[in-house]
């Protein structure tokens, strides 16, 4: 932008491929990810999601918080940073894992890639820059600085995505192990392609200069033409998140950082991602408490749910025998279930499978307030 | 003559809070005020003809929502105009600004210095939660903290809740917070001195203490008290007086008399119970409870036979810190001045404007103010209320207020005399003129309070607006003395509800409405 905006007329960014985005969308329905509006839904929920589950879905994931962390101290900092082990993170690969605070609370969920012998870069749902700096505090050698703006993020994924990006002609994609990475050209535009599972898809995500982010996106689209490839807003992946069971950071769980109250946060025990800690490790942030006993002090799990009915039940009262044991935090009626699926957290010792549940919330019918009163059952994973 | 349930002595805002929530439970309740309209130091001053200007408080961004909500206050004529942010204008000509959103501010930051706008987010995190947990103890009479854990003495279920909620590292960070300087607690976030002035700024006013005085930090607190509704609560329409206004009609409409021009002159006692009030006029007015909204030191010095009081109280009353250190300045213009700092269409050129650049410079200030002279800078608050307010001067004219940091009571070259304010007038106005090339060419008059005309007009000890200064020793359980919680004093039927008591100033109310509260427990409306 040539006249760039006064600060207080830029509270929204629009993502480096709103101008492509824009052009898709039907409904002009936008929501607000951090500091960025991405679409909400581009033509009708259920187009888009049997477009991602029967052929491929491409979605904008600009907001990512990114983090580049570089120098001699990158790889030493971030094994203690993450529950998981970076130590011996090969380059162009990347690896799944989550960051604790002291006391072995989540702050969020992160993915690294490793680009360079001493580069790193970070994703995250939320901005934890600031503390990122003050946990580096005592290497030298190391920077740490946040690019979110200086770079779009698309995915696409779906069966189809493999041959899409084949016939966009980014060669040598399509040759990419899971969770592997490398650069590529995708006609004149450089950038950097992720193989992974998303939403329960395989897929790719493209780390593209803001530059060249319509460009990718047309060619994307145009290669996608034949394979049934649509673009995708946040409610149909919302829909995919929940049936595999992907949690998100502020949604499903409240980040230690971003938490006012000291009681939100939660281990990674209690968000059920035991298989990103690995206790085996000499040391991380989190270690000491997560490894005294915290598997056995579990206060709330998270668990899915099959819910009757049809609708969402976002932010409904979980009851057992009438005791209030939780709430929903996420939910939609899942086309391929057939059922409505919820993430929610209950206190621990109501995690069991085929457990029956009350789901209880209030709402209108025609303006008559309701109070409605469902049964839903825990199930597996 | 009949006695009444309850008096109250002054009718400022707290004491009308108080009389209302005491009238709203069916109480027969007087107010008694010695001057001539209700409200203190929310009265509005008329600059020159058609130009209404505020004395005291110049927005009323601490009231509690709780209380306007409580007394109707809308439906007696209280209408907010939202502050859309504050600006600091820097000398280069460049300026930070504030928003009501966390976001924006921090792009506003992000021109100057990536670091600090990631950080900002960090310490508004920081504060939010502080917020959560003070915002549990305001609203909560403080126990005495001496009584703790014996008999029936228990912290109020809200204040262990909100403890308990807070966690382990919050409490570390609050028990550190409270000790630290405003500097010292700033440093661990900024590195931008621009930025920290401009944070701190707004939260000094009135304060008789600099940025680098250990305790301040929690100032930074209480300024934001109200930050929860922020882009609510702003400028009062038609100027603060309507607050005071709409509280006098709510008492009003309650069934509570308001006498105006009544001076009480003293309190009378009974076996240790203070049981009715001496008018200057020489009449005597009984009642089952006496509540005072005066500060600490009028109360007890003037209302009472020293006589009377026991031998550490009138000590403790001594040397209770009440000191000026605020003047108050309003300005009539012909027009609106330019503020070039501030690009055009900026909407925060009608919110706060600073100018002081970093905390050296609000310390070197404080330093005059310690010496018993007017600084060369002095921090400035100037706000335009009558941007977003056409109500308060003639059309195409406008309003400037300024409140001028660190003025002190008492000067060093001897009393404050028109000479002297004429000085700290023209150097004022110099100061603001370096960010307003053409302000000197609008001016239609102006009026200018310092602390002893603060304290002649609002009777306010040493001209301290905050009727006490807000260190840790002179708050929250400490408020107004050790051992004297809940509104309550050593003399039977006699309460305190001015900003001397628990939670302190700012135009708040909550004093008010936790006297009130303590009142109707013990004359047994408990449940009130």
């Amino acid at each position: 932008m040539s006249n760039s905006p006064h600060p207080w007329q830029e509270a929204v960014r629009p993502s480096p491929f709103h101008g492509a985005a824009a052009s898709h969308s039907l409904t002009n329905e936008w929501l607000r990810r951090g500091a960025y509006t991405v679409a909400d839904v581009y033509s009708t929920v259920e187009q888009e999601y049997d477009a991602l589950r029967a052929g491929a879905g491409l979605v904008d994931h600009s907001p990512l918080n990114k983090v580049r962390i570089s120098g001699k101290n990158a790889r030493p900092f971030l094994n203690r940073l993450l529950t998981g082990n970076a130590d011996d993170l090969p380059l162009r690969q990347s690896l799944s894992s989550l960051f604790c605070n002291d006391a072995g609370h989540v702050i969020g969920l992160a993915r690294l890639l490793r680009v360079h012998v001493e580069e790193y870069h970070l994703y995250t749902e939320e901005n934890h820059t600031s503390w990122l700096w003050d946990t580096a505090k005592g290497y030298n050698d190391i920077q740490i600085d946040n690019f979110t703006h200086d770079t779009g993020v698309l995915g696409i994924f779906g069966r189809q995505a493999a041959d899409i990006l084949l016939a966009a002609g980014a060669d040598g994609a399509e040759e990419l192990e899971p969770s592997h990475h490398d650069a590529f050209m995708l006609r004149q535009a450089r950038l950097r392609i992720l193989k992974t599972m998303l939403m329960g898809e395989p897929g790719y995500y493209l780390y593209v200069d803001p530059k060249d982010a319509l460009l990718v996106w047309e060619t994307l689209m145009k290669a996608g033409e034949a394979h049934g490839l649509a673009p995708v807003g946040r409610r149909a992946q919302d829909i995919c998140r929940i049936e595999a069971g992907e949690l998100r950071a502020g949604t499903d769980f409240i980040g230690a950082l971003e938490a006012v109250h000291g009681n939100r946060p939660r281990s990674p025990f209690e968000c059920g991602l035991d298989a990103l800690v690995d206790l085996e490790k000499d040391h991380f942030v989190g270690l000491r408490a997560l490894s005294h006993g915290a598997h056995n002090q579990k206060r709330t799990s998270i668990v899915c749910l099959r819910v009757e009915g049809t609708e969402a039940v976002t932010g409904a009262r979980i009851l057992s025998n009438g005791q209030l044991i939780g709430v929903v935090t996420s939910s939609a009626w899942s086309p391929s279930l057939g059922h409505v699926a919820a993430l929610a957290t209950v206190a621990a010792g109501n995690a069991r499978p085929g457990e029956v549940v009350q789901i209880e919330f209030f709402t209108t019918n025609e303006l008559e307030p309701e109070t409605r009163k469902l049964e839903a059952i825990i199930v597996e994973k | 003559m009949a006695g009444h349930d309850v008096i109250i002595v002054g009718a400022g805002h707290n004491g009308l809070v108080a009389a209302a929530y005491l009238a709203r439970a069916g109480l027969d309740v007087l107010v008694c005020e010695r001057a001539s309209q209700v409200g203190g130091s929310l009265a509005n001053t008329e600059i020159c003809p058609g130009f209404i200007g505020a004395s005291g408080a110049h927005d009323v961004t601490l009231m509690a929502p709780a209380i306007i909500s409580d007394l109707n206050l809308s439906a007696f004529g209280l209408n907010f105009i939202p502050l859309p942010g504050r600006a600091t204008l820097l000398r280069d000509g460049g300026y930070i600004g504030s928003y009501a959103n966390t976001h924006q501010t921090a792009c506003d930051i992000e021109r100057y210095c990536h670091r600090d706008a990631e950080r900002y987010r960090d310490y508004e995190r920081h504060m939010a939660r502080q917020r959560n947990l003070f915002k549990t103890l305001l609203m909560s009479p403080f126990p005495d903290i001496a009584m703790l854990g014996r008999d029936d003495h228990h912290l109020p279920e809200a204040v262990a809740k909100g403890l308990k909620a807070m966690g382990k590292d919050t409490m570390f960070e609050a028990l550190t917070f409270w000790f630290r300087s405003c500097k010292d607690h700033l440093d661990q976030y900024f590195e931008t001195d621009a930025l920290k002035a401009h944070i701190a700024g707004p939260s000094f006013v009135g304060a008789p203490r600099g940025p680098f005085s250990p305790g301040t930090a929690y100032l930074l607190l209480h300024s934001q008290l109200g930050a929860h509704m922020q882009g609510l609560q702003g400028f009062v329409r038609g100027g603060t007086q309507k607050l005071g206004e709409a509280l006098l009609s709510a008492v009003k409409t309650f069934g509570g008399k308001v006498l105006c021009d009544a001076e009480v002159s003293g309190v009378n006692l009974a076996k240790g119970a203070v049981v009715s009030v001496t008018l200057a006029d020489g009449s005597v007015h009984e009642a089952k409870s006496i509540v005072s909204n005066l500060d600490l030191k009028r109360t007890f010095l003037t209302l009472f036979d020293w006589e009377a009081l026991s031998d550490p109280l009138l000590a403790q009353v001594g040397h209770f810190r009440m000191q000026g250190s605020v003047a108050n300045m309003n300005i009539a213009l012909d027009g609106l001045p330019e503020f070039p700092g501030l690009p055009d269409g900026c909407p925060l050129l009608a919110g706060r404007l600073n100018f002081t650049a970093s905390l050296s410079d609000m310390e070197r200030a404080f330093d005059c103010w310690k010496d018993s002279r007017t600084p060369d800078y002095p921090p400035l608050e100037v706000t335009l209320p009558s941007l977003s307010d056409p109500s308060l001067c003639p059309p195409g004219k406008h309003v400037l207020s300024i409140h001028i940091q660190y003025i002190p009571n008492h000067l060093m070259a001897g009393n404050w005399d028109d000479e002297k304010k004429e000085a700290l007038a023209v150097r004022v106005l110099s100061l603001v003129a370096e960010h307003s090339p053409n302000l000197k060419d609008l001016i239609l008059g102006w009026t200018l309070d310092v602390p002893p005309d603060l304290e002649d007009k609002f009777a306010l000890t040493g001209g301290d607006i905050h009727h006490g200064d807000m260190s840790l020793d002179q708050l929250l359980f400490n408020r107004p003395l050790p051992g004297y919680t809940n509104h309550r004093t050593p003399f039977k039927n006699f309460y305190m509800c001015g900003a001397s008591t628990h939670p302190g100033g700012g135009v708040m109310g909550a004093p008010g409405a936790l006297a009130a509260r303590s009142v109707l427990n013990d004359l047994g409306y408990a449940g009130s």
